[in-house]
């Protein structure tokens, strides 16, 4: 292989499919990028065998090949070449590469390329189109929710339902749940239900750039996001989603109107003084008045909130760090928190938008 | 050299002694866990049926012996809901929330498919 590429979009590149790179994986030439020449392009290739990342370029092809090279090396180069053309030329016999820039070279030894696992772009029927920006939303609004457990695979991904033009997507840790729903243009012969993994969703939005569409295609165990000169293919979550409908709370005996910053401050003020272990802070609700308190060894905190109440005044108590990433979630200057009892998971979505909530287990205290 | 060769053969005593113990350990691993979700499925059984009884013979009563056994159960650190049953678990849980809300309130249809 031999090949002349810009360096700003050999950097550019690099970065993008260092994301699918496996720094803890048993197979050494996983910790690799392949680099491969073809025709006017080079294409870049990683993979932790979960997931895997392609970007191509245009680059001037002088002797087509492909070669193998560890990614932290590469990249830490690629990152602090001059800015101009550079030189690649992989050496058949031992894998090595030189990487020539201006007068100057360095030569880093790589793995076989053929032992690289291989890398086949699935291609199905089920297909259909996102904007990166509905993507940003769901990965900011829902997948936060996800797990990131080992032990149960089903919980670190996110349940895509897209029926009848309509995409409900959910995630859920068991401690705390968040759904959103969308319609899709033209996808209302598409019926599918998938778990796709968090870390893809995140990886994802990360690698393609701002206002480009996303097109997506399922197959059988796996999924498929191509925009432009990149894509990204993943594994799909085998299993089956628990049913997340039986959770959402059918009444309220509680509705509270207020201010997203308000709470959250309050929030996160009031677990500056409690336990690291259990950042649990109290809320009493009463006369429109929303009571954020903490009382702990260390200190007390009371904080007013002013806000529309509508039923019961009630008393609950809420984990502070996951209440804060819903309220973060949120994307609303206010919110509708409603709650039933102590079983009960409290229901906070925006007040404009009916098609997002977020649920949150109140904390129970015993003897209900 | 003899000497050695006699170091060699108690080593490698000592190493089969090592892996005879290491496959009972194992063989004791896999009893207890057996064991284990024998009991776990006991458990559920017993709940199962002391549920069917509740609601067959107090239909009415909210706060039914069976309700206050998985309460106590769920309140002890285990799930209570049919995802992990028997479990250990290290904080709340929507699913066992609304299996015991189940209990409480039986009548429950979804906002979200209402919307459908």
């Amino acid at each position: 292989m031999r090949v002349v590429a810009a360096k700003e979009q050999l950097l550019n590149a690099v970065q993008i499919v260092q994301r699918a790179v496996s720094v803890r994986n048993p197979l050494p030439i996983l910790s690799g990028i392949r680099f491969e020449a073809v025709e006017n392009k080079i294409f870049l290739t990683a993979t932790d065998l979960d997931m895997g990342i392609r970007c191509s370029f245009a680059a001037e092809v002088i002797e087509p090949g492909a070669a193998v090279l560890p990614a932290k090396y590469v990249s830490e180069l690629v990152r602090r070449l001059p800015d101009v053309p550079v030189l690649l030329s992989a050496e058949p016999i031992n894998g090595s590469v030189t990487i020539q820039y201006g007068q100057s070279e360095t030569s880093i030894n790589g793995y076989p390329a053929e032992e690289f696992p291989d890398f086949p772009i699935p291609s199905g029927d089920l297909t259909f189109d996102l904007p990166v920006e509905v993507l940003k939303g769901i990965v900011k609004q829902v997948v936060f929710a996800a797990a990131n457990n080992e032990n149960r695979p089903v919980f670190n991904g996110v349940l895509f339902e897209l029926h009848d033009g309509s995409l409900q997507v959910i995630a859920t840790d068991t401690y705390r749940l968040a759904w959103r729903r969308l319609p899709l243009e033209n996808c209302e012969k598409i019926d599918i239900n998938i778990i796709i993994p968090g870390k893809t969703l995140i990886e994802l939005v990360k690698i393609i750039e701002p206002e480009k569409i996303v097109n997506i295609t399922v197959t059988e165990n796996q999924i498929l996001f191509r925009a432009d000169d990149t894509c990204l293919i993943s594994r799909l979550i085998d299993g089956q989603f628990p049913n997340y409908k039986q959770v959402i709370p059918q009444t309220h005996l509680t509705k509270v109107r207020l201010k997203t910053k308000e709470l959250a401050e309050a929030t996160e003020r009031a677990s500056l003084l409690t336990k690291d272990g259990s950042p649990i802070v109290k809320m009493s609700l009463e006369q429109n008045t929303l009571i954020v308190s903490v009382n702990t060894e260390v200190g007390r905190v009371h904080e007013e909130i002013p806000v529309f109440q509508e039923g019961e005044p009630f008393e609950v108590a809420f984990n502070a760090r996951y209440l804060g990433d819903v309220l973060k979630a949120m994307g609303s200057e206010e919110i509708i928190m409603e709650l039933t009892g102590p079983l009960s998971p409290g229901v906070l979505r925006p007040v404009d938008d009916q098609e997002y909530l977020s649920l949150l287990l109140p904390v129970r205290l015993r003897g209900v | 050299m003899q000497g050695l060769f006699k170091h060699i053969k108690e080593m490698e005593a000592k190493l089969h002694s090592l892996m005879a113990e290491m496959q009972e350990l194992k063989h004791e691993i896999r009893e207890v866990d057996e064991e284990n979700s024998r009991l776990r499925n006991e458990l559920a059984a017993f709940y199962r049926a002391d549920l069917v009884n509740g609601t067959v013979t107090e239909a009415e009563d909210k706060s039914s012996a069976a309700f206050s056994n998985l309460l106590e159960l769920y309140d002890q650190n285990f799930h209570i809901c049919n995802l992990y049953f028997g479990r250990r678990r290290a904080g709340e849980c929507l699913f066992c929330m609304a299996f015991l809300r189940k209990e409480t309130e039986p009548s429950t249809s979804i906002k979200v498919e209402e919307k459908n």
